[in-house]
């Protein structure tokens, strides 16, 4: 488990070594040959490349991703990089697919996620692009997921170790969402694991969790790489993705794949120029709905992009953005950490750490499997006193709505509006509060004013009558709601495997 | 479960545990990986008909109501008590013996010691009686806290006395220097204390080792040196006669190789030729880098366990060279009681330091430091008639050292020789045989990982709360139900002390 950054002298002679790489003939060369041709892991080549780059000696071709030569930067007069009280500013980064959906971007609205910069809406209104996913298809770029690559003997072992699902009982060709915890029980992630092969598994998650996993390997045979900058991941969802990925993706049975599936493909059709470019593809998604994720080698995202939307123009599939993103999420009943929970790795007080089963994802902790995973005597206390609070879904009483806005003449300024993350208080009917509600938002599609909340386990109940505060406006109101059944909306295709390209659920 | 108790380790400190859960009633099978009990205060015949310590020779801070409590003197443990407790001879420049360089000579009684001085400095022959005091007054304040495993609220009743917390953090050297002149007289005090360290003097925190040797020797002096007669196995003897009396099974050439542990709760241990042994709560003397990555394994523990276990500091290396002489060999400015006890080989603490400074950078020291003892000046049994036997130790050296042991083994020993040389002339004449133990070969024949005699490091951070690891301590809070520690690698630390050991079983009969 050793990943030890360069050091000393050898650290500045790989450097330079790298450096001289750089040639008039030859002023640009990609990360994986660079890494190759100097006999360096890859990662420590990015490191080395990255000092370089940040010493404007070298630089990032942004058509290619590949290392570009400065020759006339840096020590050769020329253009500087811009520098601000000895500081390199701090830009954002760009996803592989960045060139794409900034051409797209009509709004130019965009927001950070885990550093990268990403379309919030691709138009001025997230609506066509939320419908797109419901109706047609939606194109959405989740590459700044994190990615780990484990590999080796014990591979399988330490995410047995790691993870609260059973990785006994992952087979090759197969996905699992899981939970992980800290040694007290408490979440710390939830996110998906591919098992690629017997010895490799691609753990994707919503915060950085390298050392976690590092530390919980110590003593194992197993290597875990971040690869979040080598892949990037495109995310298909909605009705037609599977007439448009049959499309575009060679060698993949897309009927045949179950949800949580995995294959593997190639890019293009028979006479596709792009053909032979390899594309991992999993059903998976973030929608509850049909749905594919790819997952390719960063220099080939673009034509990866270019293939599936030159498929779906037949079929009305759009780019959506982050805002259509979490109102089908919402939908789709799926919880997202720092929203609607807070990850124990950053929890800055005890009350706001949750167990699994707290935040909704019970489901994924397997206490019968035979790993003595980390969290597991904590979860096992859990299940014996039983969980604190419990994920629901709330529907709000749309007619109290309306009757609470009436009383400053208008009507309820929530339908049209993205999905809101402010948490809200959540009362017992006349009563103390008895939780939170962490999303809601107007879902167009069930005509249903829908949000996510953490409550008390007793007032979990279904059909439990509750209160959530509104705002109407400058004024703080409760309107009725009750406790229902999560996912809001959980159309048969998300699931359904078959000949026929599910075009209808 | 099983009610057993399995003890991991037959160094003093398992066979005390063993000694004392037996006298309690409790089932106890004690097993060392070597065919001699004693562990790093064991005897073997390195050199043919000599009996050589292969570590501690000096059993002064062995907590005495355990010999009473275990009966060891009626099991066998025979201690000789050396007139001395430390000296440094006179260095090897020519200069009248009443200056710097003149011999200093520690003496367990205070005047005699004081008597002493007048000839090198009056000052300090004046200042040692206060300086004991003030050490007493000092170390009383740990004293207590030796004995049992540490809690709480001692650390508000020490943090709010100053005088503590100030020779617990400061360098020993500059500590010294506020009393004493003389360099030798330092030197002798640093030698005592900086054993089986990685530090040297002049580094924050080695006024703690001074006190804790102070605290574990008497109320009101330095710690007197004891010896076995036989050699520090007489000890192991003992205790292990007193525990099979009690019950005890105590085996040997039993190689411990897993602590079984089931869903956090430990279940026994597993032997190198697969044998399992059922136990409801194990003691484990071993470091505790062995005992919880190789013997439990990292896999088994919580993350963050480990990760305060990967940051333990092993540090103490030293190198044993066990001489057979012609004859006693003569240290300058050294009459024969005076080579009774721990015999100081440094001008000033900055000999020490050196040596350090070498460690520190991976190399041998130019100067090994060397801290000898002349065992057949007190038991003339443990070499053949006519026979002497020098044990001298060089601390402060590097476990990886520059080009590895088997370059840098050769070199120690010519090295080691020469030292002896400068301060005894003509003792390189008088050596017949020879016999030397390095860092490795401590590590790979007794556990201690890299080399460190005191398994870690005796310094404040890693001392008292902080022993073996910030919020798990002896007795208490380990994240295996059932493990306990009981070495050197826990509260209160290394020497010699049975204190561990106590520690632990009386931890465990507390439940």
């Amino acid at each position: 488990m050793a990943r030890r950054a360069p050091q000393g002298t050898q650290a500045i002679q790989r450097a330079l070594s790298l450096y001289r790489s750089f040639t008039p003939e030859q002023p640009e060369h990609r990360l994986t040959d660079l890494a190759a041709a100097h006999g360096l892991h890859p990662s420590t080549a990015h490191r080395l490349l990255g000092v370089l780059e940040a010493e404007g000696l070298v630089g990032r071709n942004p058509d290619t991703q590949g290392y570009l030569w400065l020759p006339e930067s840096g020590y050769g007069g020329g253009e500087r990089p811009v520098r601000r009280n000895g500081m390199r500013l701090l830009e954002p980064l760009r996803t592989p697919f960045h060139r794409r959906t900034e051409a797209l971007c009509e709004s130019d609205a965009w927001r950070d996620w885990s550093g990268y910069t990403c379309a919030l809406n691709y138009e001025p209104q997230p609506d066509y692009e939320y419908w797109a996913v419901r109706n047609t298809a939606a194109l959405i770029d989740v590459s700044p997921l994190f990615k780990y690559e484990i590999t080796g003997v014990d591979a399988e072992r330490l995410l047995d170790r790691v993870m609260t699902r059973d990785f006994t009982k992952c087979r090759v060709g197969r996905v699992m969402y899981t939970s992980w915890c800290n040694e007290d029980g408490h979440l710390l992630q939830d996110g998906n694991v591919q098992r690629l092969e017997r010895e490799r598994f691609l753990v994707s998650a919503a915060e950085p969790c390298l050392r976690w996993l590092e530390d919980c390997g110590l003593g194992m045979d197993a290597l875990v790489r971040d690869v979040s900058t080598d892949l990037g991941v495109l995310a298909l969802q909605g009705p037609r993705a599977r007439a448009i990925a049959e499309a575009a993706i060679q060698g993949v049975d897309f009927a045949g794949m179950r949800y949580f599936d995995l294959a593997g493909g190639e890019l293009g059709d028979a006479a596709g120029e792009d053909r032979g470019v390899p594309v991992t593809v999993t059903r998976t998604g973030y929608t509850g709905d049909l749905g594919y994720e790819f997952w390719v080698a960063s220099e080939d995202a673009e034509a990866l992009w270019d293939s599936l939307t030159v498929a779906g123009a037949d079929h009305g599939l759009r780019p959506a953005g982050l805002l259509a993103l979490d109102m089908v999420r919402v939908e789709a009943g799926l919880v997202l950490i720092d929203v609607d929970y807070v990850s124990a790795a950053h929890a800055e007080i005890e009350v706001l750490k949750v167990t699994p089963a707290e935040a909704g994802l019970g489901f994924t902790v397997k206490l019968d499997k035979e790993a003595d995973f980390t969290g597991r005597r904590a979860l096992e206390r859990e299940r014996e006193r039983g969980p604190a609070w419990a994920m629901v879904g709330l529907e709000v009483d749309w007619f109290e709505l309306e009757r609470l806005w009436e009383e400053i003449d208008l009507r309820p300024q929530v339908v049209g509006e993205p999905a809101s993350r402010e948490p809200t208080p959540v009362f017992a009917p006349g009563g103390e509060q008895v939780g939170q509600c962490t999303t809601r938002f107007f879902s167009p599609l069930l005509k249903k004013y829908i949000g996510l909340a953490t409550v008390q386990a007793d007032a979990a109940a279904l059909g439990t009558a509750l209160e959530l505060e509104v705002a109407v406006g400058y004024g703080r109101r409760r309107a009725g709601a009750r406790v229902v059944k999560r996912p809001f909306f959980n159309p048969a295709r998300k699931t359904a495997v078959g000949s026929a390209s599910g075009g209808h659920g | 479960m099983s009610d057993r108790v399995a003890i991991v380790g037959g160094g003093h400190n398992g066979l005390v545990a063993a000694a004392l859960l037996a006298r309690s009633g409790r089932e106890v099978v004690l097993l060392e990986a070597r065919s001699e009990l004693g562990g790093l205060a064991s005897t073997r015949e390195l050199i043919p008909g000599h009996r050589v310590d292969v570590g501690a020779n000096d059993l002064g801070m062995f907590r005495r109501s355990l010999i009473d409590e275990l009966e060891l003197q009626r099991f066998g443990l025979e201690l000789i008590e050396a007139p001395a407790v430390a000296a440094v001879p006179a260095a090897e420049a020519v200069v009248p013996a009443a200056e710097d360089g003149g011999a200093v000579v520690l003496w367990p009684e205070a005047e005699r010691t004081a008597e002493g001085l007048v000839a090198a400095s009056s000052r300090d022959a004046a200042a040692w009686p206060r300086f004991l005091a003030e050490l007493a007054e000092q170390a009383a304040s740990f004293e207590p806290l030796l004995g049992r495993p540490p809690e709480l609220a001692d650390m508000g009743r020490l943090l709010i006395a100053p005088g503590p917390l100030r020779f617990v953090s400061a360098p020993l050297d500059e500590l010294l220097r506020e009393w004493f002149e003389t360099p030798a007289l330092r030197a002798a005090l640093c030698g005592l204390a900086l054993l089986a360290t990685g530090l040297g003097p002049r580094a924050n925190g080695t006024g703690w080792p001074l006190l804790y040797h102070c605290a574990l020797g008497g109320p009101d002096r330095l710690a007197p040196v004891l010896r076995a007669r036989r050699g520090a196995a007489g000890l192991a003897g003992a205790l292990s006669a007193s525990a099979g009396a009690s019950g005890a099974v105590v085996r040997t050439d039993a190689v411990v190789s897993r602590i079984l542990v089931e869903r956090g709760r430990v279940a026994g241990v597993q032997l190198a030729d697969g044998e399992r042994i059922e136990a409801g709560a194990v003691i484990s003397t071993a470091t505790p880098a062995v005992t919880f990555l190789d013997l439990v394994g990292a896999p088994q523990l919580e993350p963050r366990f480990v990760r305060r276990l990967l940051k333990v500091k092993y540090r103490g290396a030293a190198a044993r060279l066990a001489l057979s002489l012609d004859d006693l060999p003569r240290f300058r400015g050294l009459e024969r009681p005076a080579l009774t006890g721990r015999i100081v080989l440094a001008r000033d603490p900055d000999d020490i330091e050196r040596a350090a400074d070498a460690a520190k950078y991976g190399r041998l020291p130019e100067r090994p430091w060397i801290e000898a003892a002349l065992p057949t000046a007190l038991d003339p049994s443990l070499a053949p008639a006519g026979r002497h036997l020098l044990l001298a130790t060089a601390h402060h050296l590097p476990f990886d050292v520059d080009g590895g042991w088997s370059t840098a083994g050769p070199e120690l020993l010519d090295r080691m020789v020469a030292e002896l040389e400068r301060w005894a002339p003509g003792v390189s004449g008088l050596i017949r045989e020879h016999a030397l133990l390095l860092p490795a070969d401590y590590e790979s024949e007794y556990g201690a990982t890299e080399g460190g005699l005191h398994h870690d490091e005796m310094n404040p951070s890693q001392s008292l709360w902080l022993r073996p690891t910030a919020g798990s301590w002896a007795g208490d809070t380990l994240p295996v139900e059932g493990l306990w520690l009981g070495g050197a690698g826990c509260h209160p630390g290394g020497g010699v002390t049975g204190l561990p050991g106590r520690t632990a079983a009386v931890s465990l009969l507390r439940g």
